[in-house]
């Protein structure tokens, strides 16, 4: 079980990472057919960002459906909201960048979404699985994350690497 | 200072100098007494018979003399001298008078230059057809005689033409009888190109054009003709998205026009066979559809009913994948533009089709067992007659080392079942786009009308002037006979070699072209460029292995289909003024937007440090920007490259492409001989780099895919050498702004691509994407995008919050690592194993101040693509 918490609540911190690093949305002339999405699935994890960044735990636990939200309602009972706040915010500071991939659609109304936590020498990857009820998404699952070194760690100046890429 | 009296006396010393002078050498005309005296002895009778005997001796003494100083090795020399002559032109009246026309490039405009074949032999002083333009734009003049002996020229002029837009090609008659010039006939009116005609006469003098319109943006082959009383609207052989080439007509006995031209319809070039009779078009069939180029079909029809074709067969998969990195990794998969070719020939006879004799061509001396644009005539006597050009090679003189080729022009005829040994045409050397006329005339000897730019064995690959020759092959003796023929075989594939998957290609552009996004209110499309290409105008390689200047509209239209792209030939052809007209005007003629869009470009080689660029605008006339040269330089002025330049030879560049309103793009940045150590930089004048070519490497930094490598090669080793300065990281720290581009260069077709996003594919936007940096490079058709904080990749901007990139790519095959790039530092390397993908990035400790960021991705095949960077300023008060 507290392994399972412990998973729920990466996946709350990266999700929270990915929404406090987010830029102002595009604006509206930027948007269309080649602009990023501003809806769909990466929307809720948006919404689920925005409400750890305002502590907000209803509306953060909002964003969950099944199993997963009925974990998550366990793990903050079983702590103060302070508590849990300060682990979010303590989980952001060694990240140095986050990529989301876009999302990959496992059927009708379901998708995985790659998500990479980028630190100075790995990488942290995990996917969501979302799926889409009565018109919204939700996060219906989190896989336990990978750590992998990446080939050209962060931060490498064009004087440290050596050897062609591939 | 010298007084007033001494000056006089000077002019009046001069004066009678020049006058003695003249009068000793015949320059000036008698004095007044020598006349007076005249007068006062002799009748006026006599008089008036000894002046018009002496003008009678005069004009023949002048005919004498320019007949006799324009014969060259037998040929005889229609150019006076002070014009570009090309396109020439034969025609013969029914009393075997003959006329002979080109077109005169002369005062920066065109004209057509006529002239008559005298009775004594001599060619007449030239006159001039009135064009519709006075300072006129034309193409490929040719001649005709009717039934009536009307001298008829027919010609392709450009009008309407603005400052940046070019204008409307059309044909025009206009006919010359009883010394007069009838009213111009305006013979088509499609608002697209129509160019490239092919005239010919029938047994009744009746005249045929056939041509390449382009109502659809697309080459189609239509028809007219003169039926003594008037001109026949156009008649359209072919139509659709077929993107037919250079017909050439031909009409059989019972009045059937037989129209050969090539045809990219299938995904390479091939040559079909159409006809007209009563008016009505028939449907064309194929005559040589193998995935070798097959093109510059011709056409004759000999007494026996036979339909000759000719063309001329080259490389296969001819304009595809060729470049340095895929030789070394033996992934070639296509023929470079100008490959080996030969003329070939087929035959239709009682409804089937035959393969024609071989043509064997000379290759004593320097000529090559290569041979190209062939053109077929049927003599009066039912013989078949070839011309076509011979590529040869020789050794420079004056102690180059360099190995130069050249183009000859050459006759032949059938014998029996097979060619006679070819003539070689006096006089012929040149390159291979010329357009000669044969004549078979009424005398049973045959006319060929040329032209030669005279280069000659001190410098084979530099022209010395463009001049329109005729030249008279006598009948032969043997009398003729009904060639033996025997079934056309199609050439086979080379070993191993599969046809191009043109499905496959299509689909990946039509992506490209349906890609839109929406920057700043306003919608984006992706064209597809490229902007460094050399043809044989270029005095280095260009007669080898570049084709025709003529070719590289095919491969850029056809072969790799791009939306626009430059024609950029060493200071535009070797600062040969007529190269340039020859680049600019095509690219004029070409201009088939929103299909397809040239610019009017050049490179200019100067070498490292100061580096080569490539040199486009959007409008025609600017002249090229010559060298800066020291004074220290003895010699020939360069017409390829130097490195004797003055200290700002670029400073001086970027001032006259802000004046012009250019754009400069440096290339090969990382080599020691034509690279630059980023010197120079102005952000307007030369916003992108070609980060990418495809005739050598990348430069864009150590380490870097396709950059040299030279861990595991010499620096000497990498083509064009090494240096590392020259990296586009470089440029990138020392706070340049360029966005990123990827083109060819010599030999290299089909993987390099200049991506430009731009509210429409016509010059002005263009070039404004471009300066704009809305552009990236790539080794294929990938689509990519990149956004920064609702930014477009290019762009510069400010920012308090934290920079979000998002990555948009849709690959040619599946992605095998996607880069991110933040001022000089990998932030993230993402192995991927998708085609399409989407990442959203989002630096949570970005540093203060200006930083760029650009995204790289390499797909599981090798290919690459480079994406322009965002400048991002982020905090307050940083930099």
């Amino acid at each position: 079980m507290k392994q399972l918490l412990a998973v729920i609540f990466t996946g709350a911190i990266l999700i929270a990472a990915v929404w406090l690093g987010r830029g102002p949305s595009a604006p509206a002339a930027a948007t269309a057919t080649g602009a990023p999405e501003d809806d769909g699935p990466a929307a809720c994890l948006e919404r689920m960002f925005a409400a750890a960044e305002q502590a907000d735990i209803p509306a953060f636990l909002a964003c969950f459906t099944g199993e997963e939200r009925e974990k998550l309602d366990r793990e903050v009972a079983a702590q103060s909201a302070d508590t849990y706040g300060r682990s979010l915010q303590a989980a952001l500071q060694a990240l140095k960048a986050r990529a989301v991939h876009a999302p990959q659609a496992i059927g009708d109304q379901m998708v995985d979404m790659r998500v990479e936590r980028i630190y100075t020498g790995r990488i942290e990857q995990q996917v969501y699985r979302l799926r889409e009820q009565r018109g919204a998404w939700y996060i219906e699952s989190v896989r336990a994350y990978q750590t992998y070194q990446p080939v050209v760690p962060f931060g490498t100046h064009v004087s440290e690497e050596d050897g062609n890429v591939p | 200072m010298i007084s007033r009296r001494v000056l006089l006396g000077l002019v009046l010393a001069a004066g009678g100098a020049a006058v003695w002078a003249g009068w000793y050498r015949g320059w000036v005309s008698p004095s007044p007494a020598a006349v007076a005296q005249d007068a006062a002895t002799q009748p006026a009778a006599n008089r008036r018979a000894q002046n018009q005997q002496r003008q009678n001796q005069q004009r023949q003494a002048a005919r004498t003399e320019s007949a006799t100083a324009t014969m060259l090795e037998g040929a005889a020399v229609l150019s006076a001298g002070d014009s570009y002559d090309d396109f020439a032109s034969i025609a013969e009246a029914s009393d075997g008078t003959l006329y002979a026309a080109y077109a005169a490039y002369f005062d920066a405009h065109d004209q057509i230059r006529i002239h008559k074949r005298l009775p004594g032999g001599q060619w007449s002083t030239r006159t001039h057809a009135p064009l519709v333009e006075a300072r006129a734009d034309i193409w490929m003049p040719q001649l005709a005689v009717d039934a009536r002996d009307r001298l008829w020229v027919i010609w392709c002029e450009q009008t309407d033409q603005t400052r940046t837009a070019s204008g409307n090609w059309d044909l025009y008659a206009r006919s010359l009888a009883d010394d007069t010039w009838g009213p111009i006939v305006r013979l088509t009116d499609d608002p697209k190109p129509d160019i490239n005609p092919h005239v010919c006469t029938d047994g009744q003098g009746r005249i045929h054009v056939v041509w390449q319109a382009h109502p659809e943006n697309y080459g189609n082959i239509q028809y007219c003709r003169f039926d003594g009383e008037q001109w026949s609207r156009p008649l359209a052989v072919t139509s659709g998205q077929t993107s037919d080439w250079y017909p050439q007509v031909a009409v059989d006995a019972n009045g059937v026009a037989w129209i050969a031209f090539d045809s990219y319809r299938q995904g390479d070039y091939d040559v079909y066979l159409a006809s007209v009779a009563e008016g009505q078009a028939r449907a064309a069939t194929p005559v040589a559809t193998s995935g070798f180029y097959e093109a510059h079909a011709t056409v004759a029809c000999t007494p026996d009913n036979r339909v000759w074709v000719g063309w001329e067969e080259g490389g296969f998969n001819w304009g595809k994948d060729q470049g340095y990195w895929l030789r070394r990794e033996q992934r070639e998969q296509g023929s470079t533009l100008g490959s080996r070719r030969v003329v070939r020939l087929a035959v239709q006879a009682d409804g089937q089709w035959w393969a024609g004799p071989t043509l064997e061509p000379d290759v004593a001396g320097n000529g090559l067992d290569t041979t190209a644009s062939p053109v077929l005539t049927a003599g009066r006597d039912g013989r078949l007659w070839l011309r076509y050009r011979q590529l040869s090679r020789g050794q420079a003189m004056g102690g180059a080392r360099r190995v130069t080729r050249y183009w000859t022009e050459n006759v032949t005829y059938l014998d029996g079942s097979k060619f006679a040994p070819p003539k070689l045409i006096p006089a012929s050397t040149g390159r291979i786009s010329v357009f000669s006329r044969l004549l078979a005339a009424r005398d049973g000897s045959t006319w060929l009308a040329y032209s030669s730019d005279q280069r000659s064995a001190a410098n084979y690959h530099q022209p010395v002037h463009d001049r329109a020759l005729v030249y008279q092959l006598a009948a032969p003796e043997a009398a003729v006979t009904t060639a033996e023929l025997s079934p056309y075989q199609p050439p086979e594939p080379p070993p191993g070699q599969k046809r191009w998957d043109v499905a496959r290609e299509q689909q990946e552009i039509a992506a490209a072209r349906g890609r839109r996004i929406t920057v700043n209110g306003q919608e984006l499309l992706i064209v597809r460029g490229d902007l460094h290409r050399h043809t044989e105008l270029s005095w280095d390689v260009g007669p080898g292995n570049d084709g025709s200047y003529l070719d590289f509209y095919r491969y850029m239209i056809d072969a790799a289909a791009m939306d626009f792209g430059g024609l950029t030939d060493h200071q535009g052809g070797g600062h040969y003024a007529y190269h340039w007209w020859l680049t600019e005007k095509s690219s004029d003629m070409y201009y088939l937007a929103p299909r397809f869009v040239p610019l009017y470009g050049y490179e200019r080689s100067a070498r490292f440090p100061n580096g080569h660029r490539n040199v486009f605008h959007t409008y025609r006339g600017v002249p090229v920007f010559p060298f800066q040269l020291r004074l220290d330089q003895a010699g020939v002025f360069p017409g390829v490259g130097t490195g004797e330049l003055l200290d700002n030879d670029t400073k001086l560049l970027y001032e006259y492409l802000r004046k012009t309103k250019g754009l400069a793009i440096s290339h090969t940045s990382g080599t020691s001989t034509m690279g630059t150590d980023w010197r120079d930089n102005d952000p307007w004048v030369e916003p992108v780099v070609e980060i990418y070519q495809g005739a050598r490497n990348s430069y864009e930094v150590v380490g870097g895919p396709r950059v040299h490598d030279v861990s595991k090669q010499a620096p000497n080793e990498a083509p064009g050498g090494y240096q590392e300065a020259g990296m586009v990281w470089n440029a990138l720290a020392k706070g340049y702004r360029l966005g990123t581009t990827a083109s060819s260069d010599h030999g290299s077709t089909h993987i390099s691509y200049s991506m430009v996003y731009t509210p429409a594919n016509d010059r002005e936007s263009i070039v404004d994407a471009v300066r704009k940096r809305h552009t990236y490079g790539s080794t294929g058709n990938v689509v990519m995008e990149v956004w920064a904080n609702g930014h477009f990749m290019g762009d510069e901007f400010e920012l308090q919050e934290r920079p979000s990139l998002t990555l948009r790519v849709t690959g040619t095959a599946p992605l095998a690592r996607i880069d991110l790039v933040r001022s000089g530092q990998y932030i993230y390397t993402a192995v991927a194993d998708q085609q399409e993908t989407e990442i959203k990035f989002v630096d949570m400790e970005p540093q203060a101040g200006l930083n760029y960021y650009y995204f790289r991705i390499v797909q599981e095949d090798g290919e690459v693509a480079w994406s322009s960077p965002v400048w991002v300023r982020y905090g307050k008060g940083n930099d």
